[in-house]
């Protein structure tokens, strides 16, 4: 008996918390329109991404100096760069780049902010002063400069650049897990799982996260645009991905070594980080709107 | 309210304290050795003792932290491994050219940004209020090097109304605002999407509450719940945004830095990373935390201000 | 609205400023992103280099605008002679050289300092060229007297105010210390005024200067790392002359501004991959070949622009008095480089490590080196740091492969010694630039030096180069002319068709125009 019930019960457990966060969510979307377009737009370009590999017309680092520079034709649909590669392919790389430090920096900080500001917020007292007193010596660092220093001092490479923007994204995971916390853990239905000898961690992650698991992922989406434009200004400074990689930010940079006689290769990246920025912030904002308790009900 | 003031400068010491800490810290832990770096991996051992001596990376790390703090207070931020010259200087150097930049940044933001959100929120899903958010999210989704970059070659290259280095350096008032115009409105959009955004939502707030729907039962003029009534209460969450987005504004006035060739912390913090000045990296590191701490207080202060309920919490 | 009208009202200030009176400040555009070392006897940067050339004099210059040794002509010394056997030179020195500020007149005592400091490896990044120097002694107030003991090809070459030729002034050093490094003094139309990190060096011009006061007061020598912000700023009219980037594009596009004048200077930068002899896995000759057949000229030419670059074979610069053409070579050949790798124990490629400097118009170089060694199956792995780290940790050893870029005063001499000469090897304490601690030629090189017949000289030089490809101790690329433009408003007073110091001769001649 208790065999079936440690396997079945993790099951139905995420089962519930993913129907409820999903309610939520789909309700969300429903109530702001214009979050389905972000959501349509974002998976749009992780599609492409995905499929970079397939769709490219060229190889994205392939070089050809007796084609550079060439504006947009029929052959390099968004025109060549200095060393004659193709700009849409390098686009294409340059959005796995951007898309897998983006999500993998933010899922991570989602994680360990969500844990910290849940730990913090159910056990209250000195471990919630320290903790939160951590985060805030964190979030008082410009996250620019924080994800500067430690790229400097680590050196440019995807991971480096995940745990840099990782960093700089915890504290406000924590905040937000935290707030609500608080504001849960006294209520009925807490206490009657304390009543029936339900451990702490159990309470936490069972009856709590469910809970604020929908504004946390909200706040994801934005925070993804946030860290897919720190990535970018880092490369643009000439700390990302080391050459011949293709980033956007690093397609700018290039790019603007040549910006009056050949603007498009200052201007198909920068539109391509505005469209995928801009559909996150789409879709988070539309989403948290929505799910905002304050503004609950004023539909 | 002084109780309140006091409890806030506490805890801002405190931050400090630990972030300096920190600091200390990391720039040891910092791979390569500062007088190895300086010397070269050739350089004899006794060249490096020397100058590991002069700078005082031969004593105990605890005496190591309390010179540190010392030097910090009394202004004594070390050498520019670079120049070779006080680091204090050096930033002091530099440092009204940022403050002059964020400033304005923040009075354009404010200054378009509250209008904004204030009509928005009062025209709540009209065109307006679609117009003005599909405009702020548009603000907030641009990096701040692009829109530079497109603020250049508009209105430099294009329209030649501006320069295109801001050298901060200015003699006449009128010199230096032209010079400060570029970086500052590219700074400025973005904060403006920011306070937009904000005032609009903290304004919606606001006229949800019972006193405005009593103000207009009453047959109060609209207009004047508005200013009379609601921008009073619109401002806290304003003013927390400028001291929570501050980071934001800072980070990004490296990239409007970069784009102008503006002389900034910016630009240093780029240099003393490249050139792995790690005396000169510290002392940025420090005037950043202070700058931080300092507008997290000043903000605190001012919500003590503006609602009179903070000083029981 | 208001906005609006104070910017106009501003710019029409702005303007007015400008007309009322004749332009004195000449500013200029540099395409780094700071200073290096300001010590002429340290510096040796493009960057410091140009700044430096407005600051100092030698006992003997290059005309202005010239960059051949037939047009060496007195600067601080009037006349010379030189004993029969070359071991011997007199120098009668000008009485009328006022030192920067105050620090008075200069004389035979400051020229002697002035050339065993540039000779002292302790303080000087060029003692090695001095090495034949026996003694420089004061024989009068204004005669300097220099004992060779042996002679040296080009013995005036080395007293140009380039690298070690720049006179100091003592005291000055000797009271600053390690500041003179942040404040140089010397004798030159302009003087050291201000330095602000990332920002700008200020000169001023010095009103004693022995050839007359210079019509230009002021120069801004401001470091705009960006090409494209330099051009930018340059095209508003905001630098009156700027440092261009080595790509032809760039030329053509300058080219069709109005009123600017465009120069391709001699002598041209040339770019090598020294390849490191003693580290893993380039100790294979068989790999150093493999990269020799992998980069492909031809494409680096193209990428540049045939008209601002020269295809590079030799070890010296075409063009060099000792040049030869007549080496071993390695023709592009992706196929030959994989199996001289397969050879070697990699059939699946090798990866190098190299260390590279940020500078824009050299990264565009590797990227497409790296790109072509790619093809080959060598994979180059370029870490990269600002300009001055570079040129620190290069100086160390640290990377295997070294893209460099240099000129020289063009006598093959120099860029052997230099470059391929083992006690120029980086450890050795007369290190200088052989970062390939390359050691085959050392016999020719210094056999070539003492050559009594110029002839035996050439024939020494020649198998120097020889040996050196053979060895494959650095792939040449190619010559790069150093491009600068300014503004047709600025008359510089002579005729721009080369020069040595890496930026435009300026002289107290130089003014601007209506």
């Amino acid at each position: 008996m208790t065999h079936a019930n440690t396997t079945a019960a993790p099951r139905r457990y995420l089962r519930t918390m993913l129907r409820a966060t999903g309610t939520a969510l789909v309700k969300a979307f429903n109530t702001n329109k214009t979050s389905w377009v972000g959501l349509l737009v974002f998976l749009a370009v992780c599609a492409l991404a995905l499929l970079a590999p397939v769709i490219a017309p060229h190889d994205p680092i392939d070089q050809d100096v007796f084609q550079r520079l060439y504006g947009p034709s029929a052959e390099h649909w968004l025109g060549t760069d200095v060393f004659g590669r193709d700009i849409l392919s390098r686009i294409l790389y340059g959005a796995r780049i951007s898309l897998v430090i983006g999500l993998v920096s933010i899922g991570l900080a989602m994680l360990i902010g969500t844990v910290i500001g849940l730990v913090a917020g159910y056990y209250g007292g000195r471990l919630d002063i320290v903790m939160m007193q951590t985060m805030d010596v964190l979030l008082a660092f410009p996250s620019l400069i924080l994800g500067l220093i430690v790229v400097a001092m680590l050196g440019p490479s995807i991971p480096n650049l995940i745990f840099a923007i990782a960093l700089t994204a915890i504290p406000p995971f924590a905040r937000i897990a935290r707030a609500p916390t608080i504001a849960i853990k006294d209520r009925e239905f807490m206490e009657a799982g304390r009543a029936l000898g339900y451990s702490d961690r159990r309470l936490m992650f069972r009856h709590l996260l469910p809970n604020i698991l929908p504004e946390v992922l909200v706040m994801g989406s934005i925070w993804i645009a946030t860290a897919i434009r720190v990535e970018a200004s880092l490369a643009f400074i000439g700390l990302g991905v080391s050459p011949p990689t293709a980033t956007w930010g690093g397609m700018i940079r290039e790019g603007f070594e040549n910006i009056l006689d050949s603007t498009w290769l200052v201007l198909f990246p920068s539109l391509a980080i505005l469209i995928v920025v801009f559909a996150l912030n789409l879709l988070g904002d539309g989403l948290r709107d929505a799910i905002d308790p304050r503004l609950k009900g004023e539909q | 309210m002084s109780s309140y003031i006091l409890r806030r400068l506490g805890f801002a010491v405190i931050t400090l304290f630990s972030v300096l800490t920190l600091v200390f810290f990391i720039v040891r832990i910092l791979p390569g050795d500062p007088a190895l770096v300086v010397l070269g991996d050739q350089a004899s051992q006794a060249a490096i003792e020397a100058l590991r001596a002069r700078l005082g990376l031969d004593k105990p790390l605890i005496v190591q932290y309390g010179e540190f703090m010392a030097g910090v207070l009394t202004g004594d931020w070390g050498t520019s491994l670079v120049s070779g010259r006080p680091v204090i200087g050096e930033i002091l150097n530099v440092l009204p050219a940022t403050i002059e930049l964020t400033v304005a940044a923040l009075i354009l933001g404010a200054g378009i940004g509250i209008p904004l959100g204030v009509w928005s929120a009062v025209r709540r899903n009209a065109l307006p209020d679609y117009v003005i958010r599909l405009a702020s999210l548009l603000g907030l989704s641009f990096p701040a090097f692009v829109s530079a970059i497109l603020l250049l070659l508009v209105f430099s290259i294009s329209l030649n109304w501006f320069p295109v280095m801001s050298t901060g350096r200015g003699e006449t008032l009128g010199a230096r605002l032209h010079d400060l115009a570029l970086p500052a409105i590219n700074l400025g959009i973005i904060m403006a999407a920011f306070i937009t955004r904000v005032a609009r939502s903290a304004m919606l707030e606001v006229l949800g509450q019972d006193y405005v729907r009593t103000a207009k039962a009453k047959g109060i003029a609209f207009a004047t719940i508005i200013w009379r009534h609601c921008l009073r209460n619109t401002m806290i969450p304003v003013v927390t945004v400028i001291g929570l987005y501050l980071g934001v504004l800072i980070g990004n006035s490296v990239l409007t830095e970069i784009v102008f060739n503006r002389p900034g912390l910016g630009r240093l913090i780029v240099g003393a990373l490249n050139q792995r000045d790690y005396a000169m990296l510290q002392g940025l590191m420090v005037i950043y935390t202070l700058i931080v701490v300092l507008v997290n207080l000043l903000t605190d202060i001012t919500y003590g201000f503006i609602d009179p309920r903070v000083k029981y919490s | 609205m208001k906005a609006k009208t104070l910017i106009m009202v501003s710019t029409a200030m702005l303007a007015a400023g400008a007309a009322q009176a004749q332009q004195t400040t000449l500013t200029i555009g540099m395409g780094s992103a700071d200073a290096g070392r300001l010590d002429p006897h340290v510096a040796t940067t493009t960057p410091d280099k140009g700044v430096l050339h407005w600051m100092f004099n030698g006992l003997v210059r290059v005309e202005p605008g010239k960059a051949s040794p037939e047009h060496i002509e007195p600067d601080i010394a009037k006349s010379w002679e030189a004993s029969e056997d070359g071991l011997t030179w007199t120098f009668q020195l000008r009485d009328d050289v006022d030192c920067h500020g105050e620090w008075g007149m200069l004389d035979a005592e400051d020229v002697v300092f002035s050339l065993n400091r540039a000779a002292n490896p302790d303080v000087s990044s060029f003692a090695a060229d001095y090495s034949a120097f026996e003694t420089v002694e004061a024989t009068g107030d204004h005669e300097v007297t220099i004992t060779l003991s042996s002679p040296v090809p080009s013995l005036l070459g080395l007293l140009v105010p380039y690298h070690g030729g720049n006179i100091v002034c003592q005291d000055a050093v000797e009271e600053m210390g390690d500041d003179f490094a942040r404040q140089p003094v010397g004798t030159g139309p302009w003087a050291f005024a201000e330095y602000q990190p990332q920002q700008f060096v200020r000169l001023v011009a010095h009103e004693d200067y022995f050839r007359g006061a210079p019509q230009i007061k002021e120069i801004m020598y401001r470091y705009i790392p960006s090409d494209s912000s330099r051009d930018l700023a340059f095209q508003a009219g905001e630098i009156d002359m700027i440092y261009g980037r080595q790509d032809q594009t760039w030329v053509e596009r300058i080219s069709q501004l109005p009123d600017v004048t465009v120069a391709t200077m001699l002598p041209g930068e040339m770019s090598q991959l020294m390849l490191d002899v003693t580290s893993e896995p380039l100790d294979d000759i068989r790999v150093r070949k493999a990269v020799a057949h992998a980069v492909n000229r031809e494409g680096l030419v193209q990428l540049k622009g045939p008209d601002v670059t020269l295809p590079a074979v030799s070890p010296v610069p075409e063009g060099y008095l000792g040049y030869t053409d007549d080496v071993p070579t390695y023709p592009h050949d992706p196929e030959k480089a994989r199996a001289l790798l397969a050879e070697a124990g990699y059939p699946d490629g090798v990866t190098i490590e190299a260390i590279h400097t940020t500078l824009p118009t050299m990264l565009e170089t590797i990227q497409a080196v790296q790109a072509q060694l790619r093809e080959s199956g060598i994979t180059l792995d370029v870490e990269l740091v600002e300009h001055a780290t570079f040129h620190a940790q290069i100086r160390e050893g640290l990377s295997e492969l070294t893209h460099y870029s240099a000129a020289r005063f063009p006598v093959a001499d120099t860029y052997l010694t230099q470059f391929f000469h083992s006690e120029s090897a980086p450890g050795e304490p007369t290190a200088i630039t052989n970062f390939a601690n390359c050691s085959v030629a050392d016999e020719e090189i210094v056999a070539a030096r003492g050559a009594a017949d110029p002839d035996r000289q050439l024939e020494l030089w020649a198998e120097a180069q020889r040996k050196i490809m053979e060895e494959v101790c650095t792939v040449p690329l190619m010559q790069n002319m150093q491009l600068w433009a300014w503004t047709d408003d600025l008359d510089l007073g002579h005729e721009v068709e080369g020069s040595f110091n890496l930026s435009p001769a300026i002289t107290e001649k130089s003014h601007f125009v209506e």
